[in-house]
């Protein structure tokens, strides 16, 4: 029998939940690349979560329901301009010394990158376990995400769809030549990938952040002392937590229960 | 690209001279700003041999000089180019010319120069961007102007752009003034500058030209 044991309940374990969301604040992810239909994409990218419901399910589930995961993503689109490669006509034009006509000038539009950047929210689902580990003399339990049931992107692939199609106006722009070209380019450029390439470079980008998701729901040091010392024959008493258990149990209602032999 | 500045050809420019007195013009390839010295005593590795008009030889013919990058090195093709005084002769960069070039030679006493623009010269710019480009010479003499290039009307097909491309603008340059000292151009247009009676000019981007005091050119 433990020689200490603390319970929360779902309400409770709503709030520690909060507490951890916002203890771990926003992770940023290694940059990486991939690709957008026939565009080279490299991005880097933050998140952060907010919200979601508790329930508790014996011996050992965690479910958080509707986590908001709030991410920004800084998009980088390699963008080949190759087809839009046309000739200047000669110009015939008479001058005081003579007609001048210029010979026909054959342009080439180089590779361009894309800036995009782009924030928005998804909603996540998930069953968490529970694990409690010592590590440099401070026992932790974490709950850990195993099994995601539901990361719902929402409309975003759409915005992000429309965010890209702006951008690649915007950079096109500044290209000489191209600007009577560019609703041409613009349309030429954007029917090349639509929303399921969309979708799939930002699931995956999304998903890295859900991947392997923890909070961090309790924490005290291995050692700690309990009563100070208050005279020279009354030294201080410390107690040392020698382990630490958690798990989900059902009694009238679901507990998550800490149990601590010291 | 696409900066308006005759001191450095690039893809889209032309520079141009009519040869109006026999002789042999040895001339240079540059992508530097600095003056480049004629070769004193040596056959000129690039060279227009202007001949004497003959009655019979007929109307003013027009040369092309094409300009490319191979090996590190400009070259010109054709290299020696001979030609009737009186022709014009068109020097122009391909594709392979990422930067610029300039075209500096000497033919007998006169000098003749692309940075420095002299009678009978000719610079030739198309226009890729849209906007007012107030240019002025940055060798420092009072000839100015101003080119105002719009984008062509939405309703115009890429086929009718297309053939107003052929359509280009004459500038007069006469002295330190400028006929007409504004033009109007869509984009993708190109304007030609023809130097009358000029000391040596060179017709550029106002904001690459920087100002001493009272906005006059440093």
């Amino acid at each position: 029998m433990a020689d200490s044991t603390a319970a929360v309940d779902e309400t409770a374990a709503n709030t520690l939940l909060h507490a951890a969301e916002a203890a771990a604040g926003t992770q940023t992810s290694p940059p990486g690349s991939g690709s957008l239909g026939p565009f080279s994409a490299h991005w880097s990218a933050s998140a952060s979560f907010a919200g979601g419901s508790v329930s508790l399910a014996a011996p050992d589930t965690v479910s958080i329901d509707n986590i908001q995961v709030s991410y920004s993503l800084n998009l980088s689109l390699g963008i080949d301009l190759s087809f839009l490669d046309f000739c200047l006509p000669q110009v015939c034009i008479p001058t005081p010394f003579g007609d001048i006509c210029t010979p026909k000038i054959c342009l080439t539009f180089p590779s361009i990158n894309v800036p995009v950047s782009f924030s928005s929210s998804a909603i996540l689902s998930a069953d968490f376990g529970i694990n409690v580990h010592l590590t440099a003399g401070t026992w932790f339990v974490d709950v850990v995400i195993q099994d995601v049931r539901k990361l719902d992107l929402g409309t975003a692939a759409t915005a992000l769809l429309l965010a890209i199609g702006a951008a690649i106006a915007t950079a096109l722009l500044a290209v000489p030549f191209i600007g009577p070209f560019l609703s041409l380019a613009v349309a030429a450029l954007t029917a090349a990938f639509g929303l399921a390439e969309v979708t799939g470079l930002l699931g995956p980008i999304v998903s890295l952040f859900v991947s392997g998701l923890t909070f961090n729901v309790y924490q005290h040091s291995q050692d700690f002392q309990v009563l100070p010392a208050s005279g020279p024959f009354d030294p201080a008493v410390d107690v040392t937590l020698v382990t630490v258990t958690a798990g989900v149990q059902a009694t009238d209602k679901n507990e998550l229960v800490l149990s601590v032999d010291i | 690209m696409n900066t308006l500045d005759s001191r450095f050809l690039r893809l889209g420019d032309c520079f141009a001279h009519r040869f109006s007195t026999p002789g042999t013009f040895g001339y240079a390839l540059s992508p530097l700003p600095a003056s480049l010295a004629a070769h004193h005593g040596e056959p000129p590795a690039l060279a227009v041999i202007v001949t004497a008009a003959d009655d019979a030889a007929g109307a003013q013919r027009q040369h092309y000089v094409t300009v490319s990058m191979a090996g590190g090195e400009l070259r010109a093709r054709p290299a020696q180019l001979r030609v009737t005084a009186g022709d014009l002769v068109i020097w122009s960069g391909d594709k392979s010319v990422t930067f610029a070039f300039r075209v500096r030679g000497r033919i007998g006493d006169e000098v003749i120069d692309s940075a420095s623009l002299r009678t009978e010269s000719v610079f030739t710019h198309a226009f890729g961007l849209p906007g007012t480009y107030e240019w002025a010479d940055a060798n420092g003499s009072g000839l100015r102007g101003q080119v105002r290039v719009a984008m062509p009307a939405a309703a115009a097909s890429h086929e009718e752009w297309l053939s107003r491309l052929e359509q280009g603008t004459l500038v007069h340059v006469r002295g330190e003034r400028a006929e007409p000292e504004s033009v109007d151009i869509i984009v993708g247009q190109t304007v030609v500058w023809a130097v009358e009676d000029a000391p040596g000019v060179s017709i550029t981007d106002a904001t690459l030209i920087a100002t001493g005091a009272a906005g006059a050119p440093a």
